[in-house]
């Protein structure tokens, strides 16, 4: 099977954001390659980091052999937000600095992807038999640290992905990494989200990939075209959003004429009615003025019959969760979306931190749960978490590479995604670009080190007969 | 000398053995590809710069074997309809994905699985469609073999239920695999579809070793799937590799078999698929207008949920018939499950058959209605009562000579209800004295419509309720709320208009029988109107004149007029669509061009069908549109007459000794109802009397 070769016309796509690859020698013959982009950040936030080129994440190959990730964007949790991360019911971003100027720790070894997978079970198991034992104090404390600790993981895989992911359509990422690299990379990130999927073999690499390349892009037309109807069947204008051509998120706008009496039916939106609102009749947020023609597609404002419009924004929705398009900015109800998720986490951990009730070991709650969610679900309720997270981790990632968003509308965005940063370990996305300097020049400093990165690869390189003994012996990586 | 002799006839035997005395198929495998488009098999494999991307398709079909540039199916693109085609050689009988009764509302669902494999535990022994061409006595091109000689794969029109195959995928499933391959796959996803298709390969290729089996067919639907879902090219390309390694694994099969010499392998496909990277197919929900007030105020047939997955009862796999209800009735609130007036077939997606209630019982109904329900002033109240028997005595012998035609216990209750209709008499009728179902037949369509009904289409009684004429009789305009059907479809369209490739208006055209059954009326707005007009010629073939209703001009139906790949010089175009042209002409002059051969589908589609599954509407949705409400396809759809939807792919390859020729590329164009022709002509059991060409290029020389 030529399954390398498949992928190559997707490298003809449009253009996205504009990545650069660095190459950079480490000792012994390995070479570290840094994805650049430019964040068309809102210069009133960061000014430093307005238009300047940031180290997105590092890739270390080792002869033709990829091995490490990292992503520069978020550093270390610092003391305090570690602690905070062991406090129950705390569903707040700990902004308390991290720290930046260490070194930063692989997110990912790429040719050793079972140990992660054996670390988190140690873990499970620990939890289990000698920490939920000890009374709703621990158990709820170290569940919590837990928790947030694998939703900072996945986090950071989501957003490695995001931004590897471009490299297939960069011409810089087809310059240093084949198809084959990129293949694996992706549906190794992909798969290290799920407990298991470190131990899935490299043989089975290629059809991890196209089975999720499917479900994605399935997820993805499949919600473009819900959210469409939806829009279209409540007077709502539909702007779907996106790059490389490939639509990952939509904004829905109403126009300020619009607004009168009429049918509204919220399913699939969870918005309230605008046509009722108040708040809209008098909006003095952001608007955008528009100029549609007759057959309802944009225009110039001096094209003949061009009609003007003002906009209001009213949602932002992820195309990327399973089944319905998920609400991450409702610019009427800033805080609803946050309080749902809180809510949802609260209730997960009052009965498994608190309580210490465990699905598997009480088979009413177990058949209870999976009863309501999927009931709830086959309505259209966004039930999970990891979903749910990815889909917002992902649009921290789309909304901070999109050259082409309003720069004022992207500020409004970003200020509204932040809030439902409900993780002490998570940095704030108006840190990243200063953050991924700090690391960047740290890693920079480590591969250099005779005593760094060098070391460590020589260490990891007198370790691997033992691996590949042990794969060969049906041990996965 | 002896030695120099039986050296010679060592020599004349070798020869002979190298070269067949007579060309001769003794056995075809077909590999069925649902959905499969020509252009996107051409693209993938030859036009990405890439070349050897799919080797063994190139290998067995390009260098061995032969291939049609120009198949195409015949009739809507859709899947029913295209396979029985193909499977029959004969003209449609099967006209949908599902269709309806007009009379009693049952429902010939098609593609529906779970009711065959359930009813196969008591009587049922084949799939739907397969039951249908049997009673209407049409045998498939696998009834020509007995049953020890044929082997069949699951497919929509099967013979018998394949429950061993199924016993055998579940197994196979583990047992086929190591416990780390299942590990991964389980970690990437289980697919069970891909384990019944397993199973068949495997039983395929065992099959293949049994000399005595001679029809062998393998059916996939994955492509079609998948294109349905998304229209990104990689996921597709994957899915066509998955194909290309298919047929790698059955030539290597066949060639190892005792018959290889003699063993022809075809791969064809039903229609093509409207699918293009970068472009979102969008739906338009008919279920939603029908049954709002602008549509009609419907209570909605149809015969699956709309949005099924978001429903729990949408999980229940028997379902064949679904009522959606008016959210604002104008007559009939309260009566969807008795009274619904409107049955869609969306299957497909680029087109609707939609068939509405007679409009004159629409008429009676509503004046029943008034009349029994509604204290009308005694002027009104007679004048009602005039135009109820006026309006019946119009259409009784039209009616009568229906029912007289409607034999079988299934329409009893029809035509108790409708006989009672007719059976009134208005020197002793006494609305009170009857329900109204017991006169107006409940869970009916009645006859079909004709286009004036169509255009005047009754969906309740007026603004003013009864309203009398300065003549003291009803004014019929007035004491009813009509919708000119034509003009209201062709008319719809959306705010929201994000892909510049697309309209935002989703109907293309309207086609529609004309009432003396031999011509099509086609509908694209009120100046944009056409006749398909059609006759015998002297040999009893079909021919074809396609006349616009005012003169030739850009943006009539079908778009013959501009289109540049019309075959026939822009300075002689006039003249020769102005003139009659047998189907073979029309052919090849239009199957290059934006719509293809749909003048012959037109025909194909909508004369000689059956009166009690005749549709009234034959909906269109422009390009990259559909009407899908099961679901979402936004990867791409079918079932229109755009070329991208009907250009289908046909390849052959066969043994040494099938002189078969390799290398070919055909050109001519041909349609479905050559397959089957063309097989029992490479089999040397030719059957003249089948309506379809042979592909004489497939033959050998």
């Amino acid at each position: 099977m030529r399954w390398w070769l498949v992928i190559v016309p997707a490298l003809a796509l449009a253009a996205g954001p504009e990545l650069r690859v660095e190459r950079r020698e480490v000792a012994g013959g390995a070479e570290l390659l840094t994805v650049f982009g430019h964040l068309p950040s809102a210069p009133e936030l960061d000014s430093s980091a307005a238009g300047t080129e940031i180290p997105f994440v590092s890739l270390l190959r080792d002869h033709n052999r990829l091995r490490y990730v990292w992503v520069l964007t978020s550093a270390r949790p610092s003391l305090a937000q570690r602690a905070a991360a062991f406090l129950p019911f705390f569903y707040w971003r700990a902004d308390t600095g991290q720290n930046t100027a260490q070194t930063p720790v692989p997110l990912i070894d790429l040719s050793a992807t079972s140990r992660p997978v054996w670390t988190a079970l140690a873990g499970s198991v620990t939890q289990v038999m000698a920490l939920d034992s000890n009374g709703a104090l621990i158990r709820s404390a170290t569940r919590s640290y837990r928790n947030n600790a694998l939703d900072d993981r996945r986090r950071r895989l989501v957003e490695a992905l995001a931004v590897l992911s471009q490299l297939e359509d960069a011409p810089e990422g087809k310059a240093v990494l084949s198809e084959q690299e990129l293949l694996e990379i992706q549906a190794r990130l992909t798969l290290a989200k799920t407990a298991l999927g470190g131990l899935v073999s490299t043989e089975s690499l290629p059809e991890a990939y196209f089975k999720q390349r499917a479900r994605t892009e399935e997820e993805r037309g499949h919600n473009w075209e819900l959210l469409r109807q939806r829009a279209e069947a409540n007077g709502l204008v539909f702007e779907p959003l996106g790059l490389n051509g490939s639509y990952t998120h939509a904004l829905l706008w109403i126009a300020r004429q619009d607004l009168m009496e009429r049918h509204w039916d919220p399913q699939f939106l969870r918005i309230a009615d605008p046509y009722r609102d108040r708040r809209l009749k008098e909006w003095t947020g952001y608007t955008q003025t528009r100029y549609f023609d007759e057959e309802g597609r944009r225009t110039d404002p001096d094209a003949p019959s061009a009609r003007k419009v003002e906009l209001i924004p009213l949602a932002l929705y992820s195309l990327d969760y399973p089944k319905v398009p998920l609400l991450l900015v409702d610019f009427r109800n800033t805080h609803a979306p946050r309080r749902r998720e809180m809510l949802r986490r609260a209730a997960t951990d009052t009965l498994s931190g608190v309580l210490g009730v465990s699905k598997w070991g009480n088979w009413p709650y177990l058949a209870g749960s999976w009863t309501w969610n999927f009931v709830t679900e086959r309505h259209g309720a966004a039930n999970n978490r990891a979903a749910r997270l990815n889909a917002y981790s992902q649009m921290r990632e789309w909304l901070a590479m999109d050259p082409s968003l309003d720069s004022e509308l992207r500020k409004e965005l970003q200020m509204r995604l932040e809030i439902l940063g409900v993780n002490p370990l998570e940095n704030s996305v108006f840190d990243e670009a200063a953050t991924a300097q700090r690391q960047y020049a740290a890693l920079m400093r480590y591969a250099d080190d005779p005593q760094g990165l060098a070391r460590r690869l020589n260490s990891r390189r007198e370790k691997e007969p033992k691996t590949i003994e042990a794969a060969n012996a049906g041990g996965g990586q | 000398m002896r030695a120099a002799a039986s050296s010679a006839l060592a020599l004349l035997a070798a020869v002979a053995s190298a070269m067949p005395a007579v060309a001769e198929v003794n056995r075809v495998v077909i590999l069925k590809v649902d959905g499969l488009p020509e252009d996107l098999l051409e693209r993938f494999e030859v036009a990405d710069g890439l070349p050897q991307r799919l080797p063994w398709i190139s290998h067995v079909f390009g260098r061995n074997g032969a291939r049609l540039d120009n198949f195409y199916v015949r009739g809507l693109s859709l899947s029913a309809p295209s396979w029985s085609l193909l499977d029959t050689g004969r003209h449609l009988e099967i006209r949908g994905n599902a269709e309806y009764d007009r009379y009693n509302f049952r429902v010939y669902d098609y593609l529906n699985f779970f009711p065959f494999y359930l009813g196969s535990a008591a009587s049922r022994a084949d799939m739907p469609g397969v039951e249908l061409l049997d009673q209407r006595g049409v045998p498939l091109l696998i009834d020509r073999f007995p049953p020890e000689q044929r082997y069949q794969g699951f497919q929509l029109l099967q013979r018998g239920v394949r429950w061993k195959t199924l016993r055998g995928s579940l197994m196979s499933r583990f047992t086929s695999r190591s416990l780390k391959e299942l590990f991964d796959e389980w970690q990437t996803g289980f697919s069970m579809s891909s384990s019944v298709n397993e199973q068949t390969e495997r039983e395929l290729i065992a099959a293949l070793n049994n000399p005595q089996v001679r029809y062998l067919d393998y059916f996939t639907g994955e492509f079609d799937h998948l294109a349905h879902l998304t229209e990104d090219r990689v996921t597709q390309r994957h899915a066509l590799e998955s194909l290309e390694a298919l047929v790698g694994r059955v030539w290597t099969a066949i060639s190892q078999s005792p018959l290889a010499r003699t063993t022809a392998l075809v791969l064809v496909s039903d229609h093509g698929m409207n699918t293009h990277e970068g472009i979102y197919s969008q739906g338009y929900n008919l279920v939603d207008w029908f049954a709002s007030a602008a549509g009609g105020a419907h209570h909605v047939v149809t015969n699956r949920h709309p949005m099924t997955e978001f429903k729990i009862k949408g999980l229940y796999p028997f379902v064949s018939e679904v009522v959606t209800p008016s959210p604002e009735p104008a007559y009939l609130a309260g009566q969807s499950a008795r009274y619904p007036t409107v049955v869609l077939d969306l299957d497909g997606n680029e087109r609707a058959s939609i068939g509405l209630r007679n409009n004159q019982l629409n008429m009676l109904h509503i004046l029943l209605d008034q009349l029994t329900r509604r204290r009308l002033p005694g002027r009104v109240r007679n004048a009602a009562i005039d135009a109820f028997f006026e309006i019946l005595d119009r259409n009784r012998p039209a009616w009568r000579r229906d029912l007289d035609e409607l034999v079988g216990r299934e329409y009893s209750s029809y035509a108790a209800a409708m006989s009672r209709l007719l059976g009134l008499d208005p020197s002793d009728f006494d609305p009170g004295k009857f329900k109204i179902e017991e006169l107006i037949p409940p869970r009916s369509l009645g006859p079909s419509n004709s286009i004036h009904d169509l255009a005047h289409y009754v969906t309740g009684p007026g603004p003013n309720g009864m309203v009398l004429g300065a003549d003291g009789s009803l004014d019929l305009e007035k004491s009813f709320r009509t919708v000119d059907y034509f003009a209201a479809l062709s008319a719809l369209s959306v705010r929201n208009n994000v892909q510049k490739e697309v309209s935002s208006h989703p109907v293309d055209f309207i086609a529609v029988r004309t009432p003396t059954g031999d011509g099509i009326w086609l509908w694209g707005g009120a100046d944009r109107q056409a006749l398909i007009l059609t006759r015998r010629d002297e040999a009893g073939r079909l021919e074809l004149h396609y006349a616009p209703m005012t003169r030739w001009s850009a943006g009539l139906p079908l778009a013959l007029f501009e289109d540049p790949m019309l075959d026939v010089p822009p300075e002689s175009r006039e003249t020769w669509l102005n003139q009659w042209h047998d189907e073979r002409e029309w052919f090849r002059a239009v199957h290059r061009t934006r719509y293809s051969n749909g003048i012959i589908g037109l025909a194909e589609q909508l004369l000689d069908t059956a009166p009690s599954r005749r549709t009234d509407l034959l909906v269109f949705a422009r390009d990259h549109w559909n009407f899908n409400v099961r679901g979402f396809n936004p990867g791409g759809n079918h079932g229109s007459f755009l070329r991208a939807s009907t250009h289908s792919v046909l390849l052959a390859a066969g043994g040494d000794d099938t002189g078969i020729p390799r290398g070919l590329r055909i050109a001519e164009p041909y349609d479905s109802l050559s397959f089957v022709p063309t097989i029992l002509a490479l089999m040397g059991r030719p059957e003249p009397e089948l309506p379809g060409p042979v592909i004489t290029e497939l033959l050998p020389k």
